[in-house]
């Protein structure tokens, strides 16, 4: 098992590589002298001849290219043209904010959509069953950015029940250890500013959440139904074992492999969602960061956030594939898995 | 109500919401008096269903019409919605045919790029394009196309490979029949109903896509009336004039919808047990 | 409860009907049938014979919603026709237990060997876990299993197919069960696994006074081990006696004709094809013999008199108005 996990982990190295290669590859064909694209627009000629020396850019491409693959190997991603800071330490300062908001959302998406999927399962053809599906369907046909849009309206516009920007009041004092203010919160004993903290993150995992509640909904019914039509449910059952018994330890374990397998795919899913929740929501998470720096043609940053964005990704499909380890033991003798 | 029944009206109901759309796109300019672009500051932030003065969905900040706005932005989002799938599609089904027919160093070659491209998390890529490359209608093409062919590209390779053993296409190769001509006569019509299902799933992605890119304000051009771009706009005003935001995104949501149900309904037509993940 | 101590199942006049879509199907006929303590009872027929039916009716693996149980049919004086749900769930691994046919999909791919023997423990007994432990070990030898130790830690993927039906019959044994329903458990293996499952059967049939209900369409396979057969044909039993009786003086045609089939069970002759014709179809019930059509000593009155069982020796019992003699 453990040659199967290396073995996976050596398979994403090839790819990162390469995905390092296209950034590159992207920054360096966009039209516009690099060195005028790497200068903030007011910068004079001998400025950009300047940042041209610097950056190495009359150097040969592969002189560049071992240069921009060692500075990504050290996590120096260059400095934001339009902060002036480094890029990384921009990334970092926002990434709790983005992946607190990523992890919320997934709870939540899983803790409705798998029971909601279950109810459909179990009342197979029954009105349940539709009533899911058709709430699946529109979950995963509003856009995201209506979504929020409406849910502001709903809950925060007219009502004022729920916060609609920011991860808190302004002004509301944090005490800030991991950056994620969750856990910040409960650690400090300031029980107020975490009731505060979730106000905030509800209406934007709600939002992008929506989606994702449908589509595990409408596989976990799948999964569910599929398995339940397997021998070894005959065998249970021929146990004399209980229906609840049944449905929580041979139905749910079993479904929960093809279940895992779309919460892999919707990864990608999630992340892009972040970029556009962020903005509606004035989240200060990478996604804004994103969003602001393409606004203000902020190459650095922008080509930063795209490269830890995409590294975020890729090491995330790699953890989704070590869970399959976890929870099917068939999957190391196969030598892993493969999508 | 059993699982006939639900079929049917998913292929209603779809047909019915992918049609209204359509005939908005295609008609919806003799609804209105107003023209998309007439601005009229007097009448700014009407309510909608005026329709004395013929403002269906209300006006804007700058006082044009929203219906009028909405019919043009139907027009741009189903072309490049459509446009986008049709070449992502192509595209798609070309490379993976290739693939998985001929295998060798094409396949393992094809098979790197395609894992390469699938890395990066969907519109992040088409961002990054869009603000690297400039904005305008060929880059947005361009980026929303760059991930989209492969969806196809995996599901035709993977019946390429099949059909590329089995008996008949093996007696057409020893009878000498071209390679084009295989392909033409045995694979592809195979390929092209799973191919259809796809590119149904991928049009609503497309066009939540380009409504994301626009509404990011990295779609078309600014001033042209998208979708994305008229909730962006509408964002600020959503406690004065919640109709500038709310028609457009229901015009998204019953377009994608309808998408959606009718790929449901064509998939299960063709083949009841598939779940094909693979938008 | 009613009846003699000594007969753990028993079936009178028992017709079965699947339901589907509103709609009613009988598959099975007025069987009669009964299984002894410690007794090896083999029910042959075709596919489509509703053997398998008639096993999963004993279980009532089937809901109500999908099977209509007529007549009578009891496990230990249990009407299972009638029981609550509660009832059937005491029964179901305790007091009966079942194989199954597909022993490659019939053991949960997510759970050790052990883990599975032990659910059936822990759901009808109440012993520590060194006792169920043990208990494991033993049941884990008694199907003969060199190495228990070692094979309770694996995973059925890491497991023949014989070896996965065998974990089965432990499974099948974990709480003593008087009555063993066995449906088709070697019809997916090779036929020296086969013999070794049956031989298994077998001493667990002598040691432990089990009773094993074995539905299987080989007849040849059963003649070696089975106490009694009964031999169904179109939902509808035509014969039942003592397994000498039944192979070597056949009173039904249909016996006589499968028989025929299988020359390695009567010396001297000559291999017989098969069985010109179809089985009726199961939407299709008529008065006269089901088997009036395929039968070589048919007469007039076999395909529209209803046909009564009658003796036909000192062990066996036919559904013919002309047995053969």
């Amino acid at each position: 098992m453990l040659r199967a996990i290396l073995l996976r982990l050596a398979g994403a190295i090839p790819v990162l590589f390469l995905v390092v290669c296209g950034i590159f590859a992207l920054v360096h064909l966009a039209p516009g002298d690099a060195a005028s694209m790497l200068a903030s627009s007011d910068a004079g000629p001998e400025e950009v001849e300047r940042l041209r020396l610097l950056w190495g850019l009359d150097q040969p491409l592969y002189v560049q290219f071992g240069k921009f693959l060692l500075n990504v190997l050290h996590l120096d991603l260059g400095i934001s043209l339009r902060y002036q800071q480094p890029v990384i330490a921009m990334i970092a300062e926002r990434l709790p904010a983005t992946l607190e908001l990523a992890v919320v959302t997934l709870i939540l998406a899983v803790g409705v959509g798998v029971p909601l999927g279950i109810a459909a399962a179990l009342n197979k053809g029954k009105w349940i069953d539709g009533l899911v599906s058709m709430i699946a369907v529109a979950g995963v046909s509003a856009p995201a950015f209506w979504m929020g849009i409406l849910l502001v309206l709903l809950f925060s516009a007219d009502l004022h029940l729920l916060p609609s920007s920011g991860r808190l009041p302004y002004g509301t004092p944090i005490a800030e250890s991991t950056g994620f203010y969750l856990i910040d919160s409960l650690k400090a004993g300031q029980f107020q500013t975490f009731g505060l903290v979730l106000a905030h993150l509800a209406l934007p995992a709600m939002t992008l959440a929506a989606g994702m509640i449908g589509i595990i909904a409408r596989i976990a019914r799948s999964a569910l139904i599929d398995v339940g039509q397997e021998d070894f449910i005959s065998t249970a059952v021929a146990k004399g074992l209980s229906r609840t018994r049944i449905v929580r330890h041979h139905l749910m374990p079993n479904a929960a492999i093809p279940i895992t397998t779309i919460i892999g795919l919707e990864l990608g899913v999630l992340m892009s969602g972040t970029i556009i929740v962020e903005v509606i929501f004035s989240w200060p998470g990478v996604g804004s960061l994103l969003f602001q720096a393409v606004n203000v043609r902020d190459t650095p940053l922008t080509t930063g956030v795209v490269v830890v964005y995409t590294t975020l990704f890729i090491a995330l499909n790699v953890l989704i594939d070590m869970f399959y380890f976890v929870i099917d033991p068939r999957v190391a003798a196969a030598g892993g898995v493969r999508h | 109500m059993n699982a006939r029944k639900f079929l049917q009206i998913k292929f209603l109901v779809g047909t019915l919401c992918v049609g209204t759309i359509v005939t908005m796109a295609l008609a919806g300019q003799f609804l209105t008096p107003h023209d998309p672009e007439e601005q009229n500051l007097i009448a700014s932030l009407q309510p909608p269903f005026d329709f004395a003065e013929g403002y269906i969905f209300g006006t804007d900040q700058l006082g044009r019409d929203i219906f009028a706005r909405m019919v043009s932005g139907a027009r741009v989002s189903l072309m490049i919605a459509g446009s986008v799938v049709m070449i992502s599609g192509v595209a798609g089904v070309l490379i993976g045919t290739t693939s998985g027919f001929f295998g060798g160093w094409r396949d393992v070659a094809l098979q790197k790029v395609v894992e390469t491209f699938w890395a990066f998390p969907p519109i992040l890529l088409a961002i990054a394009i869009v603000s690297l490359f400039g904005q305008n209608l060929p880059n947005l093409i361009i980026a929303l196309t760059i991930q989209r062919w492969i969806p196809y590209a995996r599901l035709t390779r993977a019946q390429a490979l099949t059909l590329r053993s089995r008996d008949f296409v093996l007696a057409s190769m020893i009878m000498g029949g071209g390679t084009a001509w295989i392909l033409r006569r045995h694979i592809i019509p195979n390929v092209v109903a799973s191919a259809v299902v796809v590119a149904t799933f991928s049009m609503a992605t497309a066009i939540i896509a380009e409504a994301s890119l626009s509404f990011l304000g990295l779609g078309v051009p600014p001033g042209t009336a998208t979708w994305g771009a008229m909730l962006a706009d509408g964002r600020s005003y959503i406690t004065r004039a919640w109709w500038l935001a709310v028609f457009p995104g229901l015009g998204i949501f019953v377009t994608v919808i309808g998408l959606n149900l009718l790929g449901d309904w064509l998939r299960d037509l063709f083949d009841p047990k598939a779940d094909l993940n693979l938008v | 409860m009613t009846g003699d101590p000594d007969i753990i199942l028993e079936a009178r006049n028992l017709s079965l009907f699947l339901r589907q879509d509103g709609a009613e199907l009988k598959v099975v006929d007025d069987v009669s049938f009964r299984v002894a303590r410690g007794e090896f009872f083999a029910l042959i027929g075709e596919s489509g014979s509703g053997k398998t039916t008639i096993a999963k009716a004993v279980m009532r693996l089937l809901p109500t919603g999908k099977l209509r149980i007529a007549g009578s049919l009891s496990v230990t004086g249990i009407d299972v026709a009638r029981a609550p749900e509660q009832a059937m769930r005491k029964l179901r691994g305790q007091a009966m237990s079942m194989i199954f046919q597909e022993p490659m999909t019939s053991l949960n791919p997510i759970m050790t060997v052990a883990a599975q023997i032990d659910e059936a423990l822990q759901t009808h007994q109440s012993l520590s876990s060194a006792a169920r432990h043990a208990r494991i070990m033993q049941l884990l030898s008694d199907v003969r299993f060199d190495k228990p130790e070692q094979v309770s830690a694996q995973y059925p993927h890491e497991l023949s197919g014989g070896m996965r039906q065998r974990v089965m019959i432990a499974i099948a044994l974990a709480n003593d069960p008087l009555l063993l329903i066995a449906d088709e458990p070697t019809t997916a293996l090779d036929v020296t696994i086969q013999q070794e499952v049956l031989e298994i059967l077998v001493r667990l049939q002598g040691k432990y006074r089990l009773s094993v209900f074995f539905i299987s369409h080989d007849l040849a396979l059963v003649n070696r081990y089975a106490n009694r057969i009964g031999v169904l044909y179109g939902g509808v039993l035509m014969e039942t006696g003592s397994t000498a009786d039944v192979i070597g003086r056949p009173a039904h045609p249909y016996t006589e004709a499968l028989l025929a089939c299988m020359p390695r069970l009567r010396e001297g002759t000559a291999r017989q094809a098969g069985i010109e014709g179809n089985v009726p179809r199961v939407d299709d019930w008529f008065d006269g013999c089901r088997f009036a059509q395929r039968c070589t000593h048919v007469h007039p009155e076999c395909r529209s008199t209803r046909i009564d069982i009658s003796a036909a020796g000192p062990t066996q019992s036919v559904r013919c108005l002309h047995p053969l003699s």
